[in-house]
């Protein structure tokens, strides 16, 4: 690929997805110095791999790809902040009161900074809604089945974290954490 | 499906991964149980707000523009990286190409061994010389010659290649007492044989220039450059060989 037409190509990856990207970041990072570093070397490696790109339907997917493996790079050598244990939450959460509170950005923040990446990354990819399972799966090198898993489980931290519990409006035998999960 | 199967989809799934027959089948369900209807709406409004509290993060004014800049800033140093990796071969094979020529040139080499072998053979050679010796000696150096067959090898003092005007040259030296017969065997390859007969330069300074031609292999002759009044005293007494004549007489030393 010549200089210009490389050139473009990247100024439209840029174009396309940097908000997305940088979204991501601040939500993987947990702050906004961090999240532009990630965002600018996420986008420096693109273009400097600019050939693995081969189908531009699949260019966000691989740019989110390229962020999170920048991320888990950092995050290994500055040995990240401790994280929670997930082994006390289910993976079916208790019911959400109505109606749904406000939730405060730091809140939100510390509570996916408390998630082990392997749980925060799959929440994240989640509700960044473009992201199905499979692209999840894929992304994480991870099997559909434990990429559900971590996320029902990531789901109800957040939930329990977040919100207080409803009142029981809704509820039953089969909505409530079984001990052996799915 | 029943209730406890719809609400683990609800739980583990988004309706849109499920395969065709699980949707209906959960939609089908949700639309007769109203309790799980309540849920997956629930469901599906809690997604959307945490959804929408997890995305709502501002994006920095000016992020793009930096990105950009940094982008460009990176080819330009990828670009004098690459330059100066071009420089730094090229320097490298420079140098190395100046290491290899001074290894050959310029730093003292421990002398040779002296092939005490094959200085045995040669002098074996001229101590029992022969015509058909000397053509093989010549012939493992890569001269195809013929050796003029009426001169007596007896007299065999030396011979080697050596260097006429620029051309590589068998020469046989032939000595009896203070006389001396130096035989050049010059190929048509390098040299124009006619033009020899032509041009035979007139006796001097003691010396005397005869030309043979072998009228067989026309592409050799030989220009005999001798001392003394005769070169019959350099030829053997035998009777000359089929293949040789004399096609240019030796006046000159008459």
């Amino acid at each position: 690929m010549s200089l210009p037409a490389k050139q473009r190509t990247v100024e439209r990856l840029v174009d396309d997805h940097y908000q997305a990207l940088y979204r991501y970041a601040y939500r993987l990072s947990g702050s906004a110095p961090d999240a532009e570093d990630l965002t600018q070397e996420a986008f420096c490696k693109a273009q400097a791999n600019l050939s693995q790109l081969r189908d531009w339907d699949r260019a966000k997917a691989w740019l989110f790809s390229i962020l999170r493996n920048v991320y888990l790079h950092r995050a290994r050598a500055e040995r990240q902040q401790p994280c929670v244990s997930l082994d006390g939450v289910g993976e079916l959460a208790e019911a959400a009161p109505e109606p749904l509170p406000e939730i405060a950005p730091e809140r939100l923040q510390q509570a996916l900074n408390e998630l082990p990446e392997a749980f925060r990354t799959p929440v994240i990819l989640y509700y960044f809604e473009d992201f199905s399972y499979r692209d999840i799966a894929e992304q994480m090198d991870l099997p559909l089945g434990t990429v559900m898993s971590r996320l029902a489980r990531a789901k109800a931290y957040l939930r329990n974290r977040l919100l207080p519990p409803a009142p029981l409006a809704v509820s039953g035998g089969p909505r409530r954490a079984t001990p052996d999960g799915l | 499906m029943d209730c406890k199967t719809a609400r683990l989809l609800l739980d583990f799934a988004r309706p849109r991964e499920l395969d065709p027959d699980e949707a209906l089948a959960l939609e089908s369900h949700l639309a007769r149980c109203p309790e799980c209807e309540a849920l997956a709406q629930a469901e599906r409004r809690l997604d959307e707000h945490l959804g929408r509290a997890i995305r709502d993060v501002a994006v920095p004014e000016g992020l793009r523009r930096r990105l950009l800049d940094r982008l460009a800033a990176e080819r330009g140093r990828r670009h004098r990286r690459g330059v100066a990796w071009i420089v730094r071969l090229a320097v490298a094979a420079a140098i190395l190409a100046v290491v290899v020529w001074l290894a050959f040139n310029w730093v003292p080499r421990e002398p040779p061994a002296l092939d005490l072998v094959q200085l045995r053979d040669e002098n074996y050679l001229l101590n029992m010389p022969s015509r058909e010796r000397i053509e093989e000696y010549f012939g493992e150096r890569g001269r195809v010659i013929v050796a003029p067959d009426r001169f007596n090898y007896a007299l065999l003092a030396h011979y080697d290649l050596v260097k006429v005007q620029g051309k590589a040259v068998p020469l046989l030296v032939f000595v009896e007492g203070p006389h001396r017969a130096r035989v050049y065997i010059i190929s048509g390859k390098d040299f124009n044989l006619d033009a020899l007969f032509r041009d035979r330069p007139a006796n001097s300074g003691g010396q005397s220039v005869a030309v043979w031609r072998d009228e067989q292999r026309p592409d050799f002759a030989y220009v005999i450059i001798y001392t003394g009044e005769s070169l019959q005293r350099f030829l053997t007494n035998d009777p000359p060989q089929q293949r040789v004549s004399q096609s240019a007489k030796v006046q000159a030393a008459a």
